[in-house]
């Protein structure tokens, strides 16, 4: 115990004596050559040092070294690379401008080049490729941010078709989107086909799974970090494509040249168009999606640059029965329209200050709304019956972060967050034009959630990394608080050249929670935040992995393992449900807080991940092996169960070929093991006692009473359905015209046309003198050809 | 590159077409066999000891019966086999209750006692439970008001009445009330519950150990009534009855958006519940 302790004191203070040598700093940022798109996760490395740094989220980078004469290299993922030699005899302010590559030309990629994994001490982060999802073929050819984070281990999907994200046996809920530094409470349309994230619009996506740096907190399972183009600063561009079911188009340039610029863009579905001509005449069915993403930059200069942006999108499905049903004895007419519709709103507004060479900040101002609300509207001769039932979050955020790059081994991050929640988990609101009084109630909770953190960097000489920090997280609702410390530390060691061990260890708390139906991928998602009854989620995990560069053929391999243990996990009671169907006045009386119940979850597992990001052939081989069970008191009579996402092996290949510059063929094929659920398995009947009967010695017959025929489960989540899997192809032909260019992509989802389970129901069978279940799978998408159009100008 | 684009259109519009086949596929279920179902709730109050014994009938295999009301007919053929307390008895079955039942004075049920219970019938593997009765009477009942009111246009009559729970926490109540009324149409004598419009007829003590339990009855209708008073049964239930009765009461058939209501069951190799109780019962007579 004290030889390591000598030996950590001796590398702290070793790294203080290298610290006493005269350094210089090198500071900038990091551009898009034409476009001036600030650029972050740029590597910037020293060879000879053993050393570098990356830019942050807003391209900024800042690296002190001794004084001396250093090879400095800029690389990127799909850039062409940078290496000067620099010159560090004093402090120096160098932008860099990165030219987009051609990848047919390959650049031989050398030692240096190459995106070290390796070198990070950040693990189980994935950083997906924007111009890689633009490749991976896609349901009806819709390109999908979320589908693709589907692709890699540790990530798995829901439901088919549902862009869900069940990471580390997490559930959807426990996932912190962000668009911008905005959080995202539903990012799906379509009842979760496809996420809200237009491809078009995106920088950069990167997802967190396991030893989640300090600065990062409000959620168990991940973090997917989405940053929104902030405008090409030189010229007009952009982009629009026509697909099967929506349309997209985006706007791009300057508004004051290399000052100022926007981005635009649009989204829209027409499926309801398309259909219509198959319904019936006397009902319309109507479903529509958009969305919608905007966002002004304004550079004043190296010191300051302000971000303005927005996001908005919307869907709604409604049936219209307007044919008025006509009732020849009452003489009454009838007509209805009933539906649902939900919208998300964000909008950022984020200054980045300089404050010198090494201290860099950012101050956000946050607005986030996510609202669902069914509709029922009745209206016959004698009046009008109308209810209205809304469930919505919303959210005022201010957020400062500081980035200090005070010496060449340590770095220190730090910021503080606070959020006002106001939740309305139910507000229901009756009119009938015959009743004496209209109903309307509301139920409201305001809440502040907050977060510090203090984010420290070491870096050993090039040997290894540490980044160790502390979160102070706090909740405070209806007089409850919660106070919580969260450690975070992630070591990085390098075994030999290319090659490293890592570790880390994150406790994490959820403050509010994600209440879905459980069946069908309904958007009925309610969101309510922790109560004196309902304890905040906490989760522990431990990861531990081995990172493998390979500079020819260009690979990154990682192989992670993880634990991680979960408390106050929230689960629907027996027989709980959501949706009240029986009757929607029933709304009125529903309080989630009795429908809930908390548990504990473990989950393990091991991934291993082979990517190629660059070169003509890219792609990647994911496979994950792992188990999550739940115990729950009230739920399989307090047993360990499987949870439903539960998959024990899940398996992605991603292959993306260029031909030649005009022709890029790609494939994916994915596997999974299938769901686990409840099924029943036999009828019984289930009898009930009379006390009074036992003690007045009688034989009554109870007027209410009645056998009742139940069912035997056995126990929950035991039965698995079949296992799901896919190939999916696409071929994209490209043209350079005069002024634009232009892809055709032709793509078939499900090319063997695979019957995957979507879900299973029981139809009975009669037998003359008898009856028999039958057990039956239905599958909604079949061998699905696409056909799109894009151009970029 | 035309022809190509021919080509793909051509594939493209072959798979559109081809993709319209059947998309429900029959799955093999896994098959089970029928189980014992045995329901038994002992009392020391009861004078009769009573054992209803059933079968299952598996989902996924063809199961006849001649009515559909009567798909669960008894199992008349096992034996059913109690023992506790240093005694032992094999209960017969009575045709006119279609149960297995015994005279208390055959063995003895005591408070606090330990009983096991043993069921075996040919065709079935046998099954077997165990239940400790409950070391307490219920407490007292306590009637705390009773009113008139005629809502309906009826006279209508309602009453109020409270326990108050035996100090430490682990204890469940079952509560009940009814009116007893014989309805010389149908020759029978039936039972009317009288629901609550406060209080839980279902309830445990661990949220308010130690405290009062309060009740309230909707209003009941006299009109029609040829009796004099309402019967409150109060009983102390064993943890086994307690999460039986739960899980009926949550379990939901016909509501697919409603999470799976597994049934609660001690019966080792089978379905059901062998519990234990004691109750009492009090007369509150109309006002």
């Amino acid at each position: 115990m004290i030889k390591t302790l000598s030996v950590f004191l001796l590398l702290i203070t070793g790294t203080g004596l290298l610290n006493a040598q005269t350094r210089h700093t090198l500071s900038g940022y990091v551009r898009e050559k034409g476009s001036h798109e600030l650029l972050p996760g740029v590597n910037i490395y020293v060879p000879s040092l053993r050393n570098g740094t990356v830019t942050n989220n807003y391209g900024f980078y800042s690296l002190s070294l001794p004084e001396g004469t250093y090879d400095v290299i800029f690389s990127y993922i799909g850039y062409q690379t940078v290496s000067l030699q620099l010159s560090f005899d004093q402090d120096r302010e160098l932008d860099i401008s990165l030219v987009g590559t051609i990848t047919l030309s390959e650049v031989t990629i050398t030692a240096e080049e190459i995106t070290r994994n390796s070198e990070n001490s950040q693990m189980s982060m994935v950083v997906l490729p924007v111009q890689q999802i633009k490749n991976i073929p896609a349901l009806l050819g819709e390109k999908d941010a979320f589908k693709a984070l589907q692709l890699m281990p540790g990530v798995q999907k829901g439901s088919e078709g549902s862009s869900g994200l069940y990471v580390r046996g997490g559930g959807p809920d426990q996932n912190l989107i962000i668009l911008d530094d905005a959080p995202v409470y539903n990012a799906s349309h379509l009842f979760g086909f496809f996420s809200i994230f237009n491809g078009d619009a995106l920088k950069s996506i990167e997802l967190t799974k396991g030893g989640f740096p300090a600065r990062f907190g409000g959620r168990l399972s991940s973090v997917v970090e989405i940053t929104m183009k902030d405008g090409n600063k030189t010229k007009l561009s952009g982009e629009a494509g026509i697909g099967l079911i929506s349309s997209r188009l985006l706007l791009e340039g300057p508004i004051i040249k290399e000052k100022a610029s926007f981005i635009v863009s649009a989204r829209r579905t027409y499926i309801d168009a398309l259909i219509r001509p198959m319904m019936p005449k006397d009902e319309k069915f109507g479903y529509y999606f958009y969305d919608l993403n905007a966002k002004v930059n304004y550079d004043f200069g190296r010191k300051d640059k302000l971000y303005l942006s927005g996001y908005f999108g919307r869907d709604k499905f409604s049936i219209v029965d307007r044919d008025n049903y006509y009732d020849e004895y009452s003489q009454n007419r009838y007509s209805s329209e009933a539906g649902l519709y939900w919208q998300n709103a964000t909008s950022t507004i984020r200054w980045n200050h300089l404050f010198n060479n090494k201290v860099f900040a950012n101050t956000s101002a946050i607005f986030s709304r996510y609202n669902l609300t069914i509709y029922d509207k009745e209206e016959d001769n004698s009046g009008t019956y109308s209810l209205k039932y809304y469930s919505g979050i919303r959210d005022f955020a201010l957020k400062y972060d500081l980035e200090y790059h005070a010496t060449p081994t340590y770095t220190l991050r730090t910021g503080i967050q606070t959020t006002q929640h106001r939740f309305t988990p139910s507000a229901v609101v009756e009119k009938d034009s015959q009743a004496l009084e209209n109903f309307d109630q509301k139920t409201i909770y305001d809440s502040f959630e907050s977060g510090l953190y203090a984010e420290n960097q070491f870096n050993f000489g090039g040997k290894a990394q540490l980044n160790a920090g502390i979160r102070l997280s706090h909740f405070a609702v209806d007089g409850e608080q919660y106070l919580s410390p969260e450690p975070r530390v992630s070591f990085n060691f390098i075994i030999s050249e290319g090659f490293s061990a890592k570790a880390a260890f994150a406790e994490m708390n959820q403050y509010i929670h994600l209440l879905s139906n459980t069946g069908i991928g309904l958007p009925t998602d309610l969101w309510v935040p922790s109560t004196t009854r309902v304890k905040p989620q906490n989760s522990r995990q431990i990861s531990a992995g081995l990172a493998r560069d390979l500079n020819n053929p260009g690979l990154s391999i990682t192989l992670e393992g993880y634990y991680k243990w979960s408390k106050n996990i929230l689960g629907y009671k027996p027989g709980a449900s959501f949706l009240l169907i029986d009757d929607p006045s029933d709304a009125r009386n529903f309080t989630w807080q009795d429908n809930v119940t908390a548990g504990k979850a473990l989950s393990y597992g091991a991934e291993l991940l082979i990517h190629k990001k660059s070169g003509r052939f890219s792609g990647w081989i994911g496979y994950t092996l792992s188990w999550t069970k739940l115990k729950f008191d009230e739920i399989n009579f307090g047993e360990y169960f499987w949870a439903k996402y539960d998959r024990r092996h899940d398996l992605s290949v991603v292959a993306i070929y260029e031909i030649n510059p005009r022709v890029t063929l790609s494939g994916t094929w994915v596997y999974g093991t299938g769901n686990a659920i409840t099924l029943p398995q036999a009828e019984f009947p289930a009898f009930t006692t009379l006390p009074i009967e036992n003690l007045l010695g009688g034989h009554f017959s109870d007027y209410y009473n009645y056998t009742q025929t139940v069912t035997d489960y056995g126990n929950v989540n035991s039965y698995r359905i079949k296992a799901y899997h896919r190939l999916d192809l696409s071929v994209q032909f490209h043209k350079q015209m005069k002024r634009w260019e232009r892809t055709w992509e032709f793509g078939l989802y499900n090319a063997y046309s695979r019957k995957n389970p979507f879900f299973y129901f029981i139809d009975e069978v009669y037998t003359g003198n008898g009856s028999k279940s039958i057990l039956k799978q239905v599958s909604i998408f079949p061998i699905i050809p696409s056909i799109s159009y894009n151009i970029k100008f | 590159m035309k022809n190509i684009h021919t080509f793909l259109l051509s594939l493209v519009a072959l798979a559109f077409f081809s993709s319209c086949e059947q998309l429900i596929t029959e799955i093999d279920a896994p098959s089970s066999e029928p189980q014992l179902v045995v329901y038994s709730v002992i009392s020391p109050q009861d004078s009769v000891i009573e054992v209803k014994v059933h079968k299952s009938n598996p989902l996924f295999s063809i199961v006849n019966y001649q009515s559909y009301d009567n798909r669960f007919p008894p199992v008349i053929n096992a034996t059913v086999m109690l023992n506790g307390e240093g005694q032992s008895v094999t209960i017969p079955y009575d045709e006119e209750y279609e149960a297995y039942r015994v005279d208390q004075s055959a063995i003895n049920i005591k408070m606090g006692g330990y009983y096991e219970i043993k069921v075996m019938a040919p065709g079935f593997s046998q099954v077997f439970a165990e239940c400790t009765v409950p070391d307490h009477m219920p407490p007292d009942i306590e009637i705390t008001g009773t009113g008139l009111t005629e809502e309906t246009g009826m006279e209508e009559w309602y009453f109020e009445f409270r326990f108050k729970d035996i100090p430490g926490v682990g204890h469940n109540y079952l509560v009940y009330a009814s009116v007893i009324n014989y309805d010389p149409w149908m020759e029978e004598t039936y039972s009317y519950a009288a629901f609550f419009k406060q209080g839980n007829p279902l309830i445990s003590d661990k949220l308010n150990d130690g405290g009062y339990f309060n009740y309230r009855t909707y209003p009941i209708v006299l009109q029609y009534l040829d009796a004099n008073n309402v019967w409150v049964s109060l009983s102390l239930i064993d943890d086994n009855y307690f999460q039986y009765a739960q899980s009926i009461n949550n379990f939901q058939d016909d509501n697919p958006f409603s999470e799976p209501t597994p049934i609660f069951s001690n019966i080792k190799g089978g379905l059901g519940v062998f519990a234990g109780m004691n109750s009492r019962i009090k007369a509150v007579p109309f006002q």
